[in-house]
């Protein structure tokens, strides 16, 4: 039983035929160029991925959704379950960090155009999944069932109510009723872990696929000169550089959960008033604040219809933005790539604003 | 290989400790219904998470030195790999048209 490992890998490779993706791996060039710092950040999302759903299982065996026991379910797990804060605080700091490395991976994807021909599937598959990285987030924010997550629900699933004709009937879909109640906890819990993973793995499912099928791009200015790019293989070169960078943020994600801990409020109370400060979880602060800084009225609109409107369209903006920007090197090309650099300036300002 | 064998040593250790915190923290009875009043009365305020006890704090902060230090060491492993997979791949040595 010396090679035990080469024994076991022949005899899953005869039942599974491993070794023809293996092969394909080993063969899958990685290009290496000043732009593949940028690579790093699809596996780390991966990674935060699978941290929360292991998280997710084990917090799940304690969590009871309804309106009486969630909040001191979540106590429960803080206070008796045996290292119960710590799995939290993981499940907390990784959804952070997930979430983080989206928007990095969006805006490095948009900053070197890497969604041009023929990867303007992979660019529309990766902007739904950010969407649905929100609605996790969302929809986990309320779980704890505390003041300040029932108060940001509260101001959260009330912005579609804007949107002409169909708006209020979102915000009665979102909450279940007329109102945020045990309903909507429920629902946001079936939501949390049901629903959205499944969309996610089927969402993660055509992504990596496309990635594998067509590649990692190279630099414009390269395929532009038609320059010979060098490259690494996948299996194991690359992939040993990215469990260089998995370890480092395993260890800082650990670090950061260990030392920084989210707190839990005290049970929400459906008749009380809404806490001073409510806040929504930081990557909706510059949405908050955009929605904060509109008037009431413009001309004879409303102020809240504009700005979201102005959001929805930001939004079909940014998925169809493979569409838009058809001819990268081009003057187009170049103010969408400063409409980039725009974006996370204001993200960044209005993030860093809202709070103050 | 004698940095396989320590890879492979070390990764076996710390998924051992993983799953020895798991089974021995996370098999516990289901929550009674008084369990969860007691617990609702308690949550009345802010609760503010950190270790139960010294014996804990000290548990939590030297596996996390642990964490750091297991990172060290397979971040060195994960270097020479590094280097011996490039050294490989540019002598083509695998490769079926070699240069």
């Amino acid at each position: 039983m010396k090679n035990w490992p080469k024994a076991l890998s022949t005899w899953l490779d005869d039942r599974f035929g491993l070794s023809a993706i293996t092969q394909f791996l080993k063969e899958k060039p990685v290009p290496q160029h000043k732009h593949s710092i940028w690579l790093y950040t699809g596996s780390a999302i991966l990674l935060f991925f699978v941290i929360q759903v292991v998280t997710g299982f084990m917090l799940i065996l304690y969590y009871k959704p309804t309106l009486d026991a969630a909040n001191a379910s979540v106590a429960r797990i803080m206070t008796e379950v045996p290292l119960g804060w710590i799995i939290r605080s993981v499940h907390s700091w990784s959804s952070t960090f997930m979430i983080a490395f989206v928007f990095i991976h969006l805006i490095s994807i948009w900053l070197t155009k890497s969604y041009r021909k023929p990867r303007e599937i992979t660019w529309m598959s990766g902007v739904f999944l950010l969407a649905c990285s929100l609605v996790f987030g969302f929809t986990g924010y309320l779980l704890p069932w505390d003041d300040l997550s029932l108060s940001a629900t509260k101001v959260g699933t009330d912005i579609p109510r804007s949107i002409p004709v169909v708006g209020a009937w979102v915000t009665t879909l979102l909450r279940g009723g007329g109102d945020v109640t045990g309903d909507t906890l429920t629902r946001f819990f079936g939501i949390h872990v049901c629903i959205l993973p499944i969309f996610i793995f089927l969402l993660l499912a055509i992504h990596v696929y496309l990635i594998q099928k067509k590649g990692m791009s190279i630099p414009l200015d390269a395929e532009t000169r038609n320059e010979d790019v060098p490259t690494i293989p996948f299996w194991p070169n690359f992939v040993y550089r990215e469990m260089v960078v998995w370890l480092v943020l395993v260890g800082i994600l650990f670090s950061m959960a260990i030392v920084f801990p989210p707190s839990l409020d005290k049970q929400a109370d459906l008749m009380a008033a809404a806490p001073e400060g409510v806040k929504p979880e930081w990557y909706f602060l510059f949405l908050f604040q955009t929605l904060k800084i509109f008037p009431a009225k413009i001309l004879f609109v409303n102020g809240d219809t504009v700005a979201v409107l102005l959001m929805l369209m930001a939004g079909l903006f940014i998925f169809f933005l493979p569409v838009i920007d058809n001819k990268p090197t081009e003057w187009k090309g170049k103010i969408i790539t400063a409409l980039g650099y725009v974006l996370v300036v204001y993200v960044l300002i209005f993030s860093v604003w809202s709070p103050l | 290989m004698p940095s396989q064998k320590i890879f492979l040593s070390i990764l076996v250790g710390l998924i051992c400790v993983g799953l020895s915190l798991c089974v021995s923290g996370w098999a516990q009875p289901p929550q009674q219904q008084e369990e969860i009043q007691a617990a609702k009365d308690d949550a009345s305020e802010e609760i503010k998470p950190a270790p139960k006890d010294i014996k804990e704090a000290i548990g939590i902060y030297v596996f996390l030195g642990w964490i750091w230090i297991s990172i060290f060491v397979l971040i060195y492993i994960l270097c020479q790999k590094i280097k011996e997979a490039d050294r490989i791949y540019r002598l083509k040595f695998f490769s079926s048209v070699k240069k």
